[in-house]
């Protein structure tokens, strides 16, 4: 890799910090609203502790769920570009799940359910299934028609025309759908282990912080958040560009 | 000829679509081993013609025997290769992985010897390739990467749709001697749709007119050409006489309904 296109976000990063630094500090923000990064980051390598087991047990929930989602989220996909049948009445239920603001029914799901990593897992699952779905529809139903015909001519089977055609070419809106489905799922996981308080991820540290007026765990939970969707997504493009290296979208012009 | 010496035999097939009358009693035997080649202008239903042979579209009237059986059942058995209009490669299988897609499916069909497809490759220059993705290739190589699919599967009937059409004209002329060379020593039955006549001079043993809409067998030229046909052919007076019979047929054919004489 270039050191060039290295030190491009490098430095992008480092800018942004510098300015919130800089705001915090000139701009008289109130020590429990805001804290600077440099603060943030003294706290968490210095004087906190657990922060790692919770930013571990909140990426290892979202992961799951992100999984979970996709697995629901393909066989819907699979059976809606089946059957028109199928979509016209899953349709509606899916895109209920999607505009629905999962932050207002997410505490009646811990009451339902109860606390600890339940929950999380099913409203994180649940919000991510749609977009999965929709992407596996829309990616099964777009392969080409010669192709599928050429498999036709020697009576492939679906299964076999599923897996050698049409999964393959659904791929990249699968990744279109993780990269949106990346942020969703962790914000669910966040904000449901705030209800859950039973649980010891970075929600729940940072809903006791929020609750005791602590800026400085507060912020360090959004900071391990941030960090682990970086994580995610740096992941998510590698795999693109490993898996997709066929597709126009991961050929680089030569400029 | 009975039927049992006849690759494919179309006994009064008629296809309509809604309103349009698209074939029209069509009758016609391919030989085993036969270079048929169907000839029209856009619109005359060779392509249909093509897809009810192969079982991929359903004749509204008349019956289809391929193989001794019928369109489904050749399916079935992987007697029929397939060369569509598009070369219709998976855009992340490379070209090694392309041409061996027909032999990984459907299995229990696959014929007792395999065809060695890198030697198939080579036979159409694209040795070196066979690590190459699609769309690394220009669409002439393309084009061949799916012709030795077709090959692959070591079948007794290929059936192709104007596998050269979006070719230009320089590489269209190699093709077709490419083609010639994969058929001489596979042995197959071949039924070539086209609207080129030079193609249908150059490859065919036998060439059927279709007049438009709908689609009628105008008339069936024997190409007498010897054979192996190599590229100078087309530079002979006797490859002009084919083109020029051709075309007074094919004109013939494209004339109006009552300016038709039988």
């Amino acid at each position: 890799m270039k050191i060039r296109s290295l030190l491009a976000p490098i430095l992008g990063v480092a800018a942004f910090f510098g300015l919130w630094e800089l705001l915090v500090r000139v701009g008289n923000v109130p020590t429990y609203a805001l804290r600077p990064p440099s603060q943030i980051l003294r706290y968490l390598f210095t004087e906190s502790t657990g922060f790692p087991r919770a930013t571990y047990q909140t990426g290892a929930d979202a992961l799951k769920a992100l999984l979970i989602a996709l697995v629901i989220g393909l066989a819907f996909g699979a059976l809606m570009a089946a059957s028109r049948w199928f979509e016209e009445a899953a349709q509606p239920v899916l895109i209920l799940i999607q505009v629905t603001p999962w932050v207002a029914y997410s505490a009646s799901v811990v009451l339902w359910i109860g606390g600890g990593t339940k929950p999380v897992l099913f409203v994180a699952t649940l919000v991510c299934v749609p977009a999965f779905a929709f992407a596996s529809m829309t990616g099964l139903r777009s392969a080409d028609p010669a192709s599928l015909e050429v498999l036709r001519s020697v009576n492939a089977s679906s299964w076999e025309t599923m897996w050698r055609v049409r999964l393959p070419g659904a791929l990249p809106s699968l990744f279109t759908a993780a990269r949106f489905a990346v942020g969703l799922s962790l914000a669910a996981v966040y904000y449901t282990e705030g209800g859950a308080l039973s649980n010891n991820g970075l929600g729940a540290t940072g809903r006791k912080a929020l609750a005791a007026n602590a800026a400085l765990p507060l912020w360090s939970t959004v900071f391990c958040s941030a960090i682990l969707g970086a994580i995610a997504l740096t992941s998510i493009s590698v795999l693109e560009r490993v898996l997709l290296r066929w597709h126009a979208s991961q050929r680089r012009a030569t400029r | 000829m009975s039927a049992e010496t006849a690759a494919i035999r179309l006994t009064g097939v008629s296809k309509r679509f809604g309103q349009l009358l698209a074939l029209c009693d069509i009758s016609l035997t391919v030989r085993p081993g036969e270079f048929f080649t169907l000839l029209g202008a856009s619109g005359s239903g060779k392509t249909t013609l093509l897809r009810i042979i192969a079982g991929l579209e359903q004749p509204t009237a008349g019956e289809v025997v391929v193989e001794g059986g019928s369109p489904a059942d050749a399916r079935r058995r992987k007697l029929l290769g397939w060369v569509p209009q598009s070369p219709a490669l998976l855009p992340w299988r490379t070209v090694a992985a392309n041409v061996q897609l027909l032999t990984q499916v459907n299995r229990s069909a696959n014929p007792a010897t395999t065809v060695d497809t890198s030697a198939l490759l080579a036979r159409v220059g694209l040795a070196g390739f066979e690590d190459a993705l699609p769309h690394e290739l220009s669409g002439g190589m393309q084009q061949r990467v799916a012709l030795v699919r077709a090959f692959a599967l070591g079948a007794p009937i290929l059936l192709m749709d104007e596998p050269f059409a979006s070719l230009d004209e320089i590489t269209r002329f190699e093709m077709r001697h490419l083609l010639l060379d994969l058929w001489q020593s596979s042995g197959a039955a071949v039924v070539f749709v086209t609207h080129s006549l030079a193609e249908a001079a150059y490859l065919s043993d036998r060439v059927a007119v279709l007049t438009a809409r709908p689609g009628r067998v105008a008339a069936i030229h024997d190409i007498a050409s010897p054979r192996p046909r190599v590229p100078q052919l087309e530079d002979t007076p006797e490859f002009f006489a084919n083109v020029t019979a051709l075309r007074d047929s094919l004109r013939i054919a494209m004339a109006p309904e009552s300016s038709v004489t039988r």
